[in-house]
C-alpha cells in the first residue's frame, strides 16, 4: 500500500467510527446472554426505585423515625408487600430507601478507590523495578494482608459509627486491590510494541500511560469495579450489621437485618424484606459483571 | 541437591516478605488505634474514677508519650508475648485471645473441610457435562451462593434448621445438659474423643454444622463454579485433545489429566477464601452466638477497647498469612511451573 | 466399475463430504464445508493452504477428537471399512490407541504443563500396547526408552523426569513424535510438525519423521504451508481453501502447473532464491466463517472471478489424474 497523506479530522473520523463500531459489538456481545440482560434489568428498576423512592414508595414517611404502634408487627399484606416492623413501619419503604443508601455507598467507595488505585497501579507497573514500584507494591501488600471485612472493621471500630465513616473505612482498605490488578497489566503490557513505539516517538509518559496502556485494560478493571460493588455492599451491611456503621433508624439494609434479626424467627418478614434487597442487588451487580467480562472476552 | 536450594530459597523468601507484611500491618493498626478519638484510659475506668488515677494509668499504658514511643513499648511487650491489657476484661489480650481462638479456629477449620469437599465435588460434576440439567442447577446455585452474604446465610439457615425444622441447635458450642470435656486442645469436637465422650462429640458437630455451612456456601458457589470454567475450558486444549488422540479413557482424562490443570488457580482462591474464614466468622459468630475470638473482637471494636481490637486484628492477620503462606506451598508443589521460575 | 473396487479395496482412509461446525458463545463458525479425501495404503498425502483454512480441523477430526465446541455436522470418514463418524467408542478408541497416531502443531500446548513426560508417556503407552495386561514399570519404561532412542532423543531418563517446559522446542518436538508413534501403526498425521522450531532442527525433524515413516511402513498426512516440506514429503497433494478441496494432484505436477488460481498464486507467493524475488502473496483474508462467501469460497480473492463463482459451488471434476474445483474448467 502507498503512503497517503491523511487529515486529522480524517484520523479522528475514522477513530470515531471505529469506537461506536466496537461498541455496537461489545452490546451485541453484552446482550446475547439473558442472565446479563437480567443482572442489567434488576439493576435498573432498583436504581430508578432507589431515586425516586419519595414518590414510588407507599409510605415515605416511613423510612426514618417514625412511630405507630397500632401498626407494628403486621404480616405481608396487599397493605403492606412486606409486613411492617416492631415500629409500625412500612418494610417494603424502608428496603427501597436502603437501596439508595447502598447505591450511594457504591458509587462513593468506588469514585474514591477507583482512580488513585489505578493510576498508582500504572504508574507501579511502568516503573517496574524501581523504587517508586517497591514503595507502592509493599504499601499495598499491607493492606492486602488482612481480609477486607476485618481490616474494614477495625478502621470503622476507632471512627464514630456513621454511614460517612463506614464508606471512608472501606474504601481506605479497597484500593490496594486495583493497584494490583492494573499493575500485573501494566508489568505485561509496558513490553508491547505499540509501547515501545509511543516511546520511540516520543510521547510522554503520562500519555503513554492513559491513551495506550489503559485502554486496553478497561475490560478487567470494568469487570472487577461491577463485581466490586457487590462486595462493598456485602461489606457495608457487615459494618452496620455489628453496628459500627449506619445507626437506626437510618433505613441502611444492614443496620435493618441487624435490628430485625432480633425479632426470628416469629417476625421473619422483617428480616426478609432488607436481606432480599441486599441479595436482589448483589445478585445484579454479579450478573452483570460476569456479562461485561464475557462480553470483552471476544469473539 | 538444586532443587532444594530452590524450595528453601522460595519459602525462605515467601517468610521473610511476610514478616514485613507483618511489621507494617502492625504499624498500620497501631497507628489507626491511637487516631481514636477520647481518652483511651478515661474510656476504661468510667467517668467516676478520680483524675489521680486516671493520670496514673495513663502513665502505665505509656499514653502520655508521643506515637511512636509508645510503639516501640508496645512491640517490646509483644516479643514478650503480651499484647498489653484489655480495658474491658483487664487481663492481657494475649491471655483472653488464647481463651476465644479455639473456638474460632474449630468452627474455621470445619467450614474449610465442607468448602473443599463441597466446591471440588461440585465443581467437577457439573464441568463433566456442561448443559446438562446438573450444570445448569450448578448455575442457579453459584449466583444465588455468591449474591446472599455470609450472615445472611447465617440467619436463613437458622431459621429454616432450627427454628422451624429442629433438625439443629440455633446457637452455642455445646448444649446445656452436657458437660464440656475437659480442655485440651480447645476444640470441643477433639477434645470430646479424646475423653471418649461420644454424646459431647455428637452435639458438637451438630452445634457446628450450621455456622460452619452458613460460612462456606458463598466460596463453595465461587470456587465450584470457578473449577467448572477451569475445566471446560481446559478440555478443549491441544494436550487434552493429545491424550484423547491416543484412545486414553475419558474418565482417566477428565478427572487426572485435566483437573489438576483446572485445580491449581482454584486453589489459590480456595486458599484466600479459607483464610478469610476467619474474617466472614466475625458476623456468623455474632448470629450464631458462638463464644469465639470474633465475638470478643467485635465487643472490643464497639467498646473502643484499643488494645483487643490491635490485638485481634493482628492475630486475624497473622492467621491470615500463615493460611497464605501455606496456600503458596501447596501450590508449589503441585505447580512444577512455579518450582522452575529463578530467584531474581 | 472394477477399477474403483479395486482401488477402494486399497484404500486405508476415505473421507466423504465431511462437514464440521464450530460454535462460539456467541456465532456458529461452518468450517469444514464438505470435504472429501482418499488416502492409499502407503501412501503420502500432503495437504496445503494459509492458516485459518481448516487444515487442523480436519485432522482433528479424524481422530474424532475435536475441542467440545466443534461437532461434526455431515459426513463419513471411513478407515479400512470402518465409519468412524458412526462406530461405537471402544472401536473408536482401540483404533486411536492403536493405528493412528497424531503429532500436533505447537508440542508446547500439545503436551500436558503440570504431568512429566514420563506419567504422560507411560499413560499412553499402558494404551497402545498389545498386551496390556502383562504391563509393568519396567516393561513400560522399556517401551519408552525403544521409542526415544528411535526419536534420537539422548539421556531418557532425563527427559522422562522433565515437564515439557523444561525441554528445547526441539526435544518437545520429538518427545510428541515418540508418543505419535506409540500409537500410529498404519497412518501419521502430522499437522505442521516443524513451524514452531528454529530452522536447522527444522530438518532434523523431518528427516525424522521421512525415516520412521519408511521404515515402520506407514501412510501420511502431512499437513503444513511450507510447500518445499510438501514437495520433498508426499506423493500426492491436496489444496485446501475455507474449508473446500480447491485441487488435488500428484504433488510433483501441482508444483509443475498448479490448475486452480489459489493454487497458483499460493505458490507464487513462496520466496524464492532465483527469479522475480519475493512473491506478492494473496491479497484479503481467509474466508468469515461465521457467513461464509456464497458459491466458490474463493471468489472474493480470486482474481478471475466471474459471476457463476458467486452462485454455484464448484464441483471437483477429474482432469486425467487430478481433480481441480474451479468454474474456470467446468465452463467449456
Amino acid at each position: 500500500m502507498k503512503y497517503q497523506e491523511v487529515s486529522y479530522e480524517q484520523i479522528s473520523r475514522k477513530q470515531k467510527e471505529l469506537i461506536r463500531e466496537s461498541l455496537k459489538r461489545w452490546w451485541f456481545r453484552y446482550s446475547k446472554s439473558k442472565l446479563s440482560i437480567l443482572g442489567l434489568g434488576i439493576f435498573l428498576v432498583i436504581a430508578v426505585l432507589a431515586l425516586f423512592a419519595d414518590y414510588v414508595t407507599p409510605y415515605p414517611s416511613n423510612a426514618g423515625l417514625y412511630i405507630n404502634f397500632k401498626q407494628s408487627y403486621l404480616p405481608p399484606s396487599t397493605e403492606h408487600l412486606l409486613g411492617t416492623d416492631m415500629y409500625g413501619r412500612d418494610v417494603f419503604t424502608r428496603t427501597i430507601f436502603g437501596f439508595r443508601y447502598a447505591l450511594m455507598m457504591v458509587g462513593v467507595v468506588l469514585g474514591l478507590v477507583v482512580p488513585p488505585g489505578v493510576v498508582l497501579g500504572l504508574i507501579a507497573g511502568y516503573y517496574r523495578g524501581t523504587w517508586i514500584d517497591t514503595i507502592i507494591t509493599r504499601v499495598s501488600e499491607v493492606f492486602i494482608a488482612l481480609p477486607p471485612l476485618v481490616l474494614a472493621l477495625s478502621i470503622a471500630s476507632v471512627l464514630e459509627p456513621n454511614i460517612f465513616n463506614a464508606m471512608m473505612a472501606i474504601s481506605l482498605m479497597w484500593w490496594p486491590w486495583y493497584v494490583r490488578l492494573v499493575y500485573s497489566m501494566t508489568s505485561s503490557l509496558r513490553n508491547e510494541q505499540y509501547v515501545y513505539a509511543a516511546k520511540a516517538i516520543g510521547m510522554p509518559t503520562y500519555k503513554i500511560l492513559f491513551k495506550e496502556l489503559l485502554p486496553n485494560m478497561l475490560g478487567p478493571i470494568l469487570t472487577k469495579v461491577t463485581l466490586d460493588a457487590g462486595w462493598i455492599i456485602i461489606i457495608g451491611a457487615a459494618i452496620s450489621f455489628v453496628g459500627l456503621g449506619a445507626q437506626p433508624p437510618t433505613p441502611d439494609l444492614g443496620t435493618m437485618v441487624s435490628e430485625y434479626s432480633r425479632y426470628l424467627p416469629d417476625y421473619w418478614w422483617m428480616t426478609f424484606g432488607p436481606a432480599i434487597g441486599i441479595t436482589l442487588l448483589i445478585l445484579s451487580f454479579n450478573l452483570i459483571g460476569d456479562g461485561i467480562r464475557d462480553a470483552f472476552a471476544g469473539e | 541437591m538444586r532443587i532444594d536450594n530452590i524450595i528453601n530459597n522460595f519459602i525462605i523468601r515467601r517468610i521473610f516478605s511476610s514478616i514485613f507484611v507483618l511489621f507494617g500491618l502492625s504499624i498500620l493498626i497501631f497507628v489507626l488505634a491511637r487516631l481514636l478519638p477520647g481518652d483511651p484510659a478515661r474510656l476504661a475506668l468510667g467517668p467516676r474514677a478520680p483524675e489521680e488515677v486516671v493520670e496514673q494509668y495513663r502513665k502505665m499504658l505509656h499514653l502520655d508519650q508521643p506515637i511512636y514511643i509508645q510503639y516501640v513499648y508496645w512491640l517490646y511487650d509483644v516479643f514478650h508475648l503480651s499484647l498489653g491489657q484489655s480495658l474491658v476484661t483487664f487481663r492481657d489480650v494475649l491471655v483472653d485471645i488464647e481463651d476465644f481462638l479455639p473456638a474460632s479456629m474449630e468452627l474455621v477449620l470445619f467450614s474449610a473441610m465442607i468448602l473443599v469437599i463441597g466446591a471440588l465435588s461440585l465443581g467437577v460434576l457439573s464441568g463433566k457435562r456442561p448443559g446438562s440439567i446438573a450444570d445448569n442447577l450448578m448455575r442457579i446455585f453459584s449466583y444465588i451462593g455468591i449474591s446472599i452474604p455470609a450472615f445472611v446465610w447465617a440467619i436463613i439457615l437458622q431459621l429454616i434448621f432450627s427454628y422451624w425444622l429442629g433438625i439443629f441447635p440455633a446457637i452455642g458450642r455445646i448444649s446445656d445438659n452436657i458437660t464440656p470435656p475437659p480442655k485440651v486442645t480447645g476444640f470441643i469436637m477433639i477434645d470430646s474423643l479424646i475423653s471418649g465422650n461420644i454424646y459431647a462429640f455428637i452435639d458438637a458437630v451438630e452445634h457446628l454444622v450450621l455456622p460452619a455451612l452458613a460460612l462456606a456456601i458463598g466460596p463453595i458457589a465461587q470456587e465450584a463454579r470457578i473449577l467448572r470454567a477451569n475445566l471446560v475450558e481446559t478440555i478443549g486444549k491441544d494436550y487434552i485433545l493429545n491424550l484423547r488422540s491416543h484412545g486414553i479413557p475419558d474418565n482417566t482424562i477428565y478427572f487426572k489429566y485435566a483437573l489438576k490443570p483446572s485445580m491449581i488457580p482454584v486453589v489459590t482462591i480456595m486458599g484466600l477464601d479459607i483464610a478469610s474464614l476467619i474474617a466472614n466468622a466475625f458476623l456468623v459468630e455474632l448470629i450464631f452466638n458462638w463464644p469465639g475470638l470474633s465475638r470478643y473482637g467485635i465487643n472490643a471494636m464497639l467498646r473502643k477497647d484499643l488494645n483487643a481490637i490491635v490485638g485481634v486484628t493482628l492475630v486475624v492477620g497473622l492467621i491470615f498469612i500463615i493460611a497464605n503462606l501455606i496456600v503458596d506451598m501447596i501450590i508449589y508443589k503441585i505447580d512444577p511451573r512455579v518450582r522452575n521460575i529463578k530467584s531474581e | 466399475m472394477v477399477l474403483e473396487m479395486r482401488s477402494q479395496e486399497n484404500s486405508l482412509l476415505k473421507i466423504s463430504d465431511l462437514r464440521v461446525d464450530y460454535k462460539s458463545y456467541w456465532y456458529f463458525y461452518h468450517v469444514l464445508n464438505g470435504i472429501s479425501l482418499n488416502l492409499k495404503q502407503g501412501e503420502k498425502v500432503g495437504l496445503i493452504g494459509e492458516s485459518g483454512s481448516g487444515k487442523t480441523t480436519l485432522l482433528k477430526s479424524i481422530l474424532g477428537i475435536l475441542p467440545p465446541q466443534g461437532k461434526i455436522v455431515s459426513g463419513d470418514i471411513i478407515f479400512r471399512g470402518i465409519n468412524l463418524t458412526k462406530t461405537n467408542n471402544n472401536i473408536l478408541k482401540e483404533i486411536r490407541r492403536k493405528s493412528i497416531g497424531m503429532i500436533f502443531q505447537d508440542p508446547l500446548s500439545a503436551l500436558n504443563p503440570v504431568f512429566t513426560i514420563k506419567e504422560q508417556l507411560f499413560e499412553i503407552l499402558k494404551w497402545s500396547s498389545e498386551y496390556k495386561k502383562q504391563l509393568n514399570e519396567e516393561s513400560l519404561k522399556e517401551a519408552a526408552y525403544k521409542l526415544l532412542t528411535e526419536v534420537s532423543l539422548p539421556e531418557p531418563d532425563r527427559i522422562l523426569e522433565s515437564y515439557p517446559f523444561q525441554l528445547s522446542g526441539g526435544m518437545r518436538q520429538r518427545v510428541m513424535i515418540a508418543m505419535a508413534l506409540a500409537s500410529a501403526r498404519e497412518l501419521l498425521l502430522a499437522d505442521e510438525p516443524t513451524t514452531n522450531l528454529d530452522v536447522t532442527i527444522q530438518d532434523q525433524i523431518l528427516k525424522l519423521i521421512n525415516n520412521l515413516i519408511n521404515e515402520k511402513k506407514l501412510s501420511l498426512i502431512l499437513v503444513s504451508h511450507a510447500l518445499g516440506m510438501i514437495s520433498k514429503m508426499t506423493d500426492r497433494t491436496y489444496v485446501i481453501y475455507g474449508g473446500d478441496i480447491m485441487e488435488e494432484a500428484p504433488t510433483k505436477k501441482l508444483f509443475k502447473e498448479p490448475l486452480h488460481p489459489y493454487t497458483k498464486l499460493l505458490i507464487e507467493s513462496v520466496p524464492r532464491l532465483y527469479g522475480k524475488g519475493i512473491g506478492e502473496g494473496i491479497k484479503g483474508n481467509p474466508p468469515d466463517y461465521r457467513n461464509p462467501p456464497t458459491g466458490c469460497r474463493f471468489h472474493l480473492r480470486c482474481p478471475f472471478a466471474s459471476e457463476i463463482c458467486r452462485k454455484k459451488k464448484p464441483e471437483l471434476i477429474s482432469i486425467e489424474n487430478r481433480k481441480v474445483s474451479c468454474h474456470l474448467y467446468t465452463e467449456n
